[in-house]
């Protein structure tokens, strides 16, 4: 494998989409709807919170939090921003997949493909990619970020909140140990996904093939942990949550949840991060196989047998 | 330049895809500075054959070997060749300048020079205003050509040119067999695959033909034609009886195969013991013959691998099954 011929593969990659209306869009828009609608919720439909922050002095904010919160501050700002930390990475984690899959099956529709293997390996190609959407979705997940305390700030003075003092206080409670931890699920959950998504889309004829239903496969369980965050709220012991933390690709939304909502043993940590790491090892093993039978193949979507008796074909 | 010496050698390659036999048993060697035609009709299995010298593909038996630094190396050296895929694209939606420059890049070519390159290339060929501009703003025939600067601009010291001719148009086909004498001339060697063999039989010094996945002729051009060629004889003359001229043919030992025979012209096969100047000879000699026009060719490339393939087909239809 050469270094130089994946950097230079990524950087196309990362000039490319860094170009695209869509990239540019999705990276600006979707904060802003969000925030936009937190902001709107808190004006419009939670007066009395508005009420308690409205027209405070910086140091009567946290003796006025602490007393809204029972005591606990640095327990719920840690906990609130661990949700939304595990929330941004999910998203990325996700939307970056899909544009792995999406720009392989646009290569291997545009027959660009076929050029770029006499230059380059099937494992340079899908490595450099795969690192220039990881990267895309950490610059993502890091102006998402800025946007929002952007917005905090500018917005903060007209609805009444002390926003300069209630950044401090977020940075100040922030949960430094536990975000370094995500970055480990974001990081093996990124490369289980995407790996997953090269081999897909190295299998399929063109962006709208019917057959993309079968990378499902793996988006559905990923998201599970998401669509069943309700439970977690009632029950932070929840038997579903202790399952998923242990079934690949919902492990890193599973666990992210529950370290933000919940206390998780760290041995159950550790155990989780080694599943996790392990069946992503597995997953590059047989997406690079599946990639490198199936890209050039033309003219029909793979079926699943297929794919299977590619994945465990020898070298 | 030595001539004679390898460039690439195929040494007894076969592939076979879920049961398919696509490449059996192939073997022949590129020499360097040559343009060597990989020819046979539509699914003889050549673009198998080329992503296994490539190194796309893995032979299932067999070996490629190539000879850069005149030592022998299985892996190609992706440095050193270039390749116009039959199955070609490029980024619709990025520049043609920086998409030649990243493709030369990959194939560690300095990004400076490779830069100066497309500009000279893009010139050579009538885009020298389409650098900045997005290739879905091309016509085909011009992708055609970016491609086409894409197999070369790293100057490979192979270039692989498979089906190049395909979706040209006969000014750009007159271009295109220009520009791979060019590349010969500058050094480079030119594997050049078609299935158009009457196109490509000007350009190419040594060829191998396939059929189904077989080697069936291999060599010199030129040798080839000797080997199994025969001649045609295309003659017109003074009204004479036919019978006339069949009874003379029929006497004189020519064992020539009537193909066509009237009052004032006829056309004849001969046979490979019959030369040129042998028929001629006997021509001299009958007087009842008055030659007003007098063709003896040698038949197309296109016209021996027909033969050759009948042949090979008659022959296995006697012996029963074919391995």
């Amino acid at each position: 494998m050469s270094l130089r011929r994946v950097g230079a593969i990524a950087g196309w990659e990362v000039r490319g989409t860094l170009q695209s209306k869509q990239f540019i869009a999705f990276t600006l828009l979707m904060p802003l709807i969000m925030l936009g609608s937190v902001f709107l919720s808190i004006v419009f439909a939670a007066p009395e919170l508005r009420g308690a922050l409205a027209g405070l002095s910086p140091e009567e904010l946290r003796p006025q939090l602490e007393a809204a919160l029972g005591g606990d501050l640095e327990g719920v700002v840690s906990a609130v921003l661990a949700a939304i930390f595990s929330f941004i990475f999910l998203l990325v984690v996700l939307f970056s997949g899909t544009f792995v899959l999406q720009n392989i099956v646009r290569e291997k529709q545009s027959r660009a493909v076929e050029r770029l293997l006499a230059a380059v390996t099937p494992r340079e190609l899908i490595t450099g990619k795969i690192l220039a959407f990881g990267a895309l979705g950490l610059l993502q997940a890091a102006v998402w970020v800025a946007v929002g305390a952007a917005a905090l700030l500018l917005v903060g003075p007209y609805v009444g909140v002390p926003s300069w003092p209630l950044l401090g206080l977020l940075l100040a409670y922030a949960p430094w140990e536990k975000l370094a931890v995500f970055l480990l699920y974001f990081a093996l959950g990124y490369l289980f996904i995407a790996s997953f998504s090269a081999g897909m889309g190295a299998t399929l004829t063109d962006v709208f093939s019917g057959q993309q239903f079968q990378s499902l496969i793996v988006m559905i369980p990923a998201l599970l942990p998401l669509m069943f965050v309700n439970v977690l709220l009632n029950d932070p012991e929840s038997a579903l949550f202790r399952v998923l933390s242990y079934v690949p690709p919902a492990i890193p939304g599973a666990m992210m949840l529950r370290m933000s909502l919940a206390a998780v043993s760290p041995w159950e940590v550790v155990a989780s991060l080694a599943v996790l790491a392990a069946s992503t090892l597995l997953m590059i093993r047989l997406a690079g196989k599946i990639f490198e039978v199936g890209i050039l193949m033309y003219g029909k979507a793979a079926s699943l047998k297929e794919i299977w008796r590619w994945a465990r074909q020898k070298p | 330049m030595v001539a004679e010496a390898p460039l690439l050698r195929v040494e007894g390659v076969t592939k076979r895809f879920d049961g398919v036999q696509a490449v059996r048993d192939v073997s022949f060697e590129v020499r360097r500075g040559e343009v060597f035609g990989l020819l046979g009709p539509n699914g003889a299995g050549k673009t198998t054959l080329i992503r296994m010298i490539l190194g796309i593909f893995r032979p299932d038996a067999g070996r490629v070997r190539f000879f850069f630094e005149g030592e022998a190396r299985e892996a190609p050296s992706r440095e050193r060749v270039g390749y116009l895929p039959e199955e070609r694209g490029l980024y619709e939606d990025r520049r043609v300048g920086e998409t030649l420059v990243y493709l030369a890049t990959l194939h560690g070519f300095e990004p400076r020079r490779a830069r100066e390159r497309a500009a000279y290339w893009l010139e050579r060929l009538g885009l020298g205003d389409r650098f900045h501009r997005r290739i879905r703003e091309l016509s085909k025939g011009m992708q055609q050509k970016v491609q086409f600067i894409a197999a070369v601009l790293h100057e490979p010291d192979l270039v692989v040119l498979d089906e190049p001719f395909s979706g040209l148009d006969p000014p750009s086909q007159d271009l295109f067999l220009e520009l791979i004498r060019e590349l010969a001339r500058r050094g480079m060697t030119v594997l050049l695959s078609s299935h158009q063999m009457n196109l490509v039989e000007s350009v190419c010094d040594r060829v191998v033909v396939m059929h189904r996945g077989r080697r069936v002729l291999y060599g010199p051009l030129s040798q080839i034609k000797r080997e199994h060629g025969f001649h045609v004889a295309r003659l017109r003359y003074a009204p004479v009886e036919p019978e006339a001229l069949r009874a003379w043919l029929a006497t004189n030992g020519l064992n020539a195969q009537i193909l066509a025979l009237e009052r004032t012209w006829a056309e004849l096969r001969l046979p490979r013991e019959v030369p040129p100047k042998a028929f001629l000879a006997a021509l001299v000699r009958n007087s009842a013959i008055e030659p007003e026009e007098i063709a003896i060719t040698q038949p197309s490339l296109h016209r021996i691998f027909v033969e050759v393939v009948k042949g090979a087909e008659a022959t296995a239809g006697e012996g029963g099954a074919t391995a």
